[in-house]
């Protein structure tokens, strides 16, 4: 016979552990009067101490080397579901983007630190798109801190809320879209996209990841790992692209030029 | 290295990592395989594939769930696929149908089990081979892998409640199939082996 409807999902939640007092006084107290239930509740105990008790088989002994042999000739699938950002196309934006911050470079030379003009600030920092440029203590730097002298503008040339001044033709902006596009909806997933040719991030990704770096490769970087790594090519004056990814995006994609 | 560490070595595509997650969890894997399954050959077969999908997969692999559920997840789908390849080559019962257990070729004694000759064990392990794929499926993730109610319920990507009632349901499809074979007392009143169609039949379809 079945047991009373209500009381089977009780019995199997009793079994699981997974009743609270109440509940289980109720069970208890329908079971003294009811010999179905009392029988239905026997029999499920009975399977389930007959469950625990069936022989673990453990895998055969070659399972692990098979799997490994096979693990070795199969690609794995990219989050992006895309390669990442072909090489060639990486290495052009890189280009122009070295460019820019040189020419860019050489007319704060021209002015000196200090004297450059308002609206003219020099965003190297590719990624003030849109909202994010809010985030002015982000701002990476493309040239190296030490040759300029004038740093602490570049850092905080970012306009509080606007988008970065006019920049010569084939700007780090237009690389930043370049990147976000090329990912197209997948670099919604991510906080942000990060691309860098600089030894120094091969260094670190050895270091702190302890992955090999791959040109051509990307890397998942946490909020803190993309922090710790702007720093470091900061430090090492080396240069780097970023682009923003979507708002609800997580993690830091690293792509490896 | 931390689970959590292999897990991203090996998204990042660190096969010795990968390497070590296989070898930590093998037998899980093998043991959810084989019950699912019922036989050895199709459980490794069924074992690789799941750990390949888990390779192919892991660079997308969020971690929302943890990476054992995940690999478990992964597994009883490979187990599914499976039966459901085997079964249609062979023009049978699609799996969704609730009598859809493991039929003669796919069952098979377990290894020890018939000559321990324990035979409510023997019963019960043949009983889940007869539970339809969705029943065996739920049943061995709790009672064999032990995963709470939560982790089923993100590993098979159902809710709670539905989780509880299909594991409630399982049990007494379970039992069903042991009374058949004698193998339980029961609660058999002499002319009441077949409950008639009422309250407590209705829910079968779970």
């Amino acid at each position: 016979m079945n047991p009373c409807e209500e009381y089977e999902l009780l019995i199997s939640e009793f079994i699981d552990g997974a009743l609270d007092e109440a509940d289980r006084a109720e069970l208890m107290g329908h079971m003294a009067g009811c010999p179905v239930c009392q029988a239905y509740f026997d029999d499920q105990i009975a399977i389930h101490d007959a469950l625990a008790q069936l022989e673990e088989v453990p895998a055969p002994a070659g399972l692990a080397s098979q799997v490994m042999s096979r693990v070795r000739e199969t690609p794995q699938e990219r989050p992006a579901g895309k390669k990442a950002i072909p090489f060639p196309y990486w290495r052009r934006w890189a280009a122009v983007a070295a460019c820019c911050a040189v020419a860019v470079l050489g007319v704060l030379r021209l002015q000196g630190p200090g004297s450059v003009p308002e609206g003219q600030q020099p965003a190297v920092h590719s990624a003030a798109v849109g909202s994010s440029s809010a985030s002015g203590t982000e701002a990476p730097s493309a040239l190296s801190a030490e040759d300029s002298g004038i740093a602490p503008q570049m850092r905080a040339a970012p306009e509080e809320g606007g988008p970065p001044a006019a920049m010569p033709a084939g700007s780090a902006k237009e690389y930043a879209d370049g990147v976000a596009q090329d990912l197209s909806l997948d670099h919604q997933q991510y906080a942000g996209v990060l691309s860098t040719a600089s030894p120094a991030a091969g260094a670190w990704v050895e270091e702190q990841l302890g992955l090999a770096w791959e040109s051509g490769g990307s890397y998942l970087l946490t909020e803190e790992e993309a922090a710790a790594l702007r720093e470091a090519l900061l430090a090492a004056g080396e240069a780097f692209d970023e682009a923003p990814g979507g708002p609800e995006g997580s993690g830091y994609l690293l792509l490896a030029g | 290295m931390t689970v959590e560490e292999l897990v991203r070595a090996a998204a990042g595509g660190d096969e010795d990592a990968f390497a070590e997650l296989v070898r930590l969890h093998e037998n899980k894997v093998y043991q959810l395989a084989l019950r699912m399954c019922g036989r050895p050959e199709d459980a490794g077969d069924v074992a690789q594939e799941a750990f390949l999908s888990a390779w192919r997969g892991l660079p997308a692999f969020r971690g929302e769930a943890g990476f054992a559920t995940w690999l478990y997840r992964l597994t009883s789908n490979a187990a599914i696929d499976h039966l459901r390849r085997t079964r249609r080559q062979r023009g049978e019962l699609s799996l969704d149908s609730e009598e859809a257990g493991l039929d003669a070729a796919e069952a098979g004694p377990g290894p020890q089990e018939a000559a321990e000759g324990a035979e409510l064990r023997t019963a019960v392990a043949d009983g889940l081979r007869q539970l339809s794929d969705s029943h065996r499926q739920i049943l061995v993730l709790r009672e064999l892998q032990s995963m709470s109610y939560e982790e089923i319920s993100q590993a098979l990507e159902l809710d709670l409640g539905t989780v509880k009632s299909r594991i409630a349901r399982a049990r007494g499809a379970l039992r069903k199939i042991l009374l058949k074979s004698g193998n339980l007392s029961g609660y058999l009143p002499s002319n009441l082996s077949e409950e008639p169609s009422g309250k407590g039949d209705s829910h079968e379809s779970l």
